[in-house]
């Protein structure tokens, strides 16, 4: 056993050096009194759960980015992208409800085995301000994800803070600003991953300090049994405990998970609710209306943090057991918060408005991902499709272009050298423009075979989009073809400039080919689609009021977005969904 | 104290007291560990996620255009150009970022010379040399000939590149010059194509 003596040497020159051992030694034969029990094991719970927190908190902070542009983001990669991130960031979430409910049981044995009393009275107080830096991590890092859900429900807790005393200013500097922004997150960032975990680390050391001070109190009503040494029969159970706690959460981080909403949108309506643990103090709200709000959002919730404060010192029965005068008030409270709880649940689960509100904010999350998945992120933080495709229902253009009562093109597939083929030999097909005032404007192509390819390979190169590129031969062979097929007749070529009198047509009836499909080309239709230019030619003036209308109003920014848009394929949730489904069955 | 009780009790029962608590010591160890293990899988599989999923940069290489031809005269000096293209970084889709840069020469009207400018030696930004006659790295006076083969430095001095300058495939599409840029891992003899 020459290696076993070897590594007692090496220990025990170590423990002479720093006194490792001893500690060890000290925390392992620390006699828990009255035996081991499971009883004990809520409060080691706990800190197993904040090591869970740190550890998962830590695995998120290194992808995560605090800033607007990036934290959906970023969320979205851990979410969706990254291995084990959508479980990882699930324990994490759930890891926050466990605390809470943790907190709330081991508090509540606390009191009743009366470990509150004299001598205990400072740790309760630690304890009970565990208690709120708990709840301050699940208030900061419910803003961080920078989705609809955080930042509207955020909101109400900053303005809860703006309305009390010197609320303006204690608001804006909790916000960074007057409004939400980039410094909000970095502040609430800080808060979270610095601030809260410091104090909370700080004061777990007081708590556990006193607590080895004064050692385990049983409840009154326990059979005493033989003192055992801390390790391994209190750890043991500790840990049988810790595990459950963990599979718990193994089994909400996967089965329930945790959503991730659109990103956020200052702009848009949202029906807030804050996580499940600040309903009761959402629906205190409810009672207080206008001068007497604070009443509920600042006067109570002190009240009681008061009372729990105080209530080793309210307590003055001699003995063991906690007194009436504190165990009542506290469970009146507690049944309190329950029944507000639950009356908030119950409110939205009748109310047809609200369910409407979440079903859609559901539908906004599932298409902001699925536009994510599409075309990024670009480096402003936008979803720029997703915003592409809200634009397109609030300008209207899905009344006319997914309508079944009026006819329009339909856009999935844009520029696709798919839906060019098919519109080249049915352009009067209802896809296209059959049924609209352009039905019957263009003739189908009489061209076939090769031919047709290298026409179609041709027209879709002209775009000079990403991966539409073709050779020289097809460039050439597909500019013969124009004239050959005589679409020459009614388009102005490809390579016409409008300052050439010669190649150049000004009374062309069908739109110019030159950059077809192409960013420059999309954008002018998009505008102005009766111009000379695209359809206006084939237009008569009865007409026009049934034909596309013009979107002079718009912003450069907002025909930008639609462009980009219809240049992906217009890709619309119908579409996504059937890929998701293909997906799905491979 | 446990110690106590130990000694208030018959010797055989005091055994089997030790024997459970060595026992018991052992289950709780395993059982640490395990815990500790289940809880460490989450956030080791993030931290190795670039590794298995692949990483930002994995849609950077591929065609890319460098600019119209006509701005590489035949037989003119070689130039070195920025590539640009959107670049899918981390969670953001960045547009027209720069990804790197190319050496090209134009040897006639519809060939052209492109070479990586990543030195094979460490990795340093390559340039053309002042008299345009050769191409030479700041970093480690690494130095090559216009074909991209080593090139023994004038005064001497070692050249430390292992393997001539890395040839990028080139074609010409509607007059202009595009490159498949590929990157490759510096300081190996043979070329290891970063995947």
């Amino acid at each position: 056993m020459g290696l076993k003596k070897r590594i007692d040497a090496l220990a025990s020159a170590v423990d002479d050096r720093t006194g490792i051992g001893s500690a060890v030694d000290y925390v392992a034969n620390h006699p828990v009194h009255g035996g081991a029990r499971y009883a004990y094991a809520l409060g080691s719970a706990l800190v197993f759960t904040f090591i869970v927190q740190i550890v998962t908190g830590i695995a998120l902070a290194s992808t995560y980015s605090p800033s607007v542009t990036d934290a959906w983001g970023s969320v979205y990669l851990i979410e969706h992208h990254m291995l084990m991130g959508s479980f990882v960031r699930g324990v994490h979430h759930w890891g926050s409800s466990a605390m809470i409910v943790l907190c709330v049981l081991h508090m509540t044995q606390v009191l009743l085995f009366g470990a509150h009393k004299k001598p205990r009275e400072l740790n309760w107080i630690l304890g009970i301000i565990m208690l709120l830096v708990v709840l301050g991590f699940g208030l900061t890092g419910y803003l961080l994800p920078w989705d609809q859900k955080g930042y509207w429900a955020t909101q109400v807790a900053t303005g809860i803070i703006g309305s009390g005393p010197l609320g303006g200013e204690l608001q804006t500097m909790v916000q960074g600003g007057s409004d939400y922004g980039n410094a909000t997150l970095t502040r609430f960032f800080t808060l979270h991953v610095f601030i809260l975990p410091g104090a909370l680390i700080t004061l777990l050391v007081g708590h556990l300090a006193l607590f080895y001070r004064h050692g385990v109190k049983t409840s009154p009503r326990a059979k005493p049994r033989n003192d055992v040494p801390f390790w391994p029969f209190q750890m043991f159970r500790d840990l049988v405990v810790a595990a459950i706690v963990f599979g718990v959460l193994i089994a909400l981080a996967l089965l329930v998970g945790v959503s991730l909403d659109a990103p956020a949108d200052p702009a848009s309506g949202y029906e807030a609710r804050p996580e499940w643990y600040f309903l009761f103090l959402f629906q205190l709200l409810k009672y207080f209306e206008g001068p007497l709000a604070f009443i509920g959002t600042i006067v109570l919730p002190t009240l009681a943090v008061l009372f729990l404060l105080a209530i080793p010192f309210i307590d003055r029965k001699p003995g063991p057991a906690p007194s009436r005068s504190v165990v009542i008030p506290f469970f009146l409270m507690l049944a309190g918060a329950a029944i507000l709880t639950l009356l908030a649940m119950r409110t939205d689960a009748n109310s047809e408005a609200f369910q409407r509100a979440k079903a859609q904010a559901e539908a906004q999350a599932h298409e902001a991902i699925a536009m994510a998945e599409i075309g990024g992120v670009d480096a402003s933080g936008r979803v720029t499709l997703f915003e592409a495709q809200k634009l397109y229902r609030d300008a209207g253009c899905a009344s006319c272009h997914e309508a079944t009562d009026v006819a329009a093109p339909a856009l999935v597939g844009y520029g696709s050298r798919d839906r060019l083929k098919r519109f080249l030999l049915a352009p009067n097909d209802k896809e296209f423009f059959g049924g609209t005032p352009l039905d019957g404007a263009m003739d189908p192509v009489e061209v076939e075979g090769k031919d047709l390819d290298t026409l179609v390979d041709y027209l879709h190169s002209l775009s000079g989009a990403p991966g539409s590129e073709t050779d020289a031969a097809t460039v050439a062979r597909g500019f013969e073809l124009l004239t050959e097929a005589d679409c020459v007749d009614c388009h102005n070529l490809p390579g016409a400039s409008k300052l050439d009198k010669d190649s150049y047509d000004p009374t062309a009836t069908g739109p110019d080919l030159d950059g077809l499909y192409g960013f420059e080309w999309t954008r002018a239709l998009l505008r102005d689609a009766s111009h000379p230019m695209f359809y206006g030619g084939s237009l008569s003036a009865k007409d026009l009021p049934r034909a596309m209308p013009s979107y002079l109003h718009l912003s450069d920014d907002e025909l930008t977005l639609l462009t980009r848009w219809l240049q992906a394929g217009a890709p619309l949730m119908e579409r996504s969904d059937e890929a998701r489904a293909d997906d799905a069955e491979k | 104290m446990a110690a106590n009780d130990h000694d208030s009790e018959p010797q055989p029962a005091a055994d089997q007291e030790t024997d459970r608590r060595a026992m018991l010591s052992k289950l709780t160890i395993g059982a640490g560990l395990a815990l500790g293990g289940a809880v460490a899988v989450g956030p080791l599989s993030m931290a190795i996620s670039p590794v298995v999923r692949g990483d930002s940069a994995r849609e950077q290489d591929g065609w890319t255009a460098v600019g119209p031809i006509d701005r590489f005269v035949v037989g003119g000096a070689p130039q070195r150009v920025v590539l640009r293209r959107d670049k899918q970084d981390g969670w953001l889709l960045r547009r027209q970022q720069s990804i790197g840069s190319v050496l090209v020469q134009r040897v006639d009207a519809t060939t052209f010379h492109v070479f990586s400018a990543v030195c094979p030696h460490l990795g340093c930004a390559v340039g053309v040399s002042d008299a345009g006659d050769h191409y030479a790295c700041p970093c480690h006076r690494s130095s090559f000939m216009l074909d991209g083969t080593r090139r023994e430095n004038a005064d001497g001095a070692t050249n430390p590149a292992p393997r001539p300058l890395d040839a990028l495939a080139a074609r010409v599409a509607d007059g202009q010059l595009l490159v498949e840029w590929v990157r490759y891992r510096p300081g190996t003899a043979d070329q290891v194509r970063i995947a």
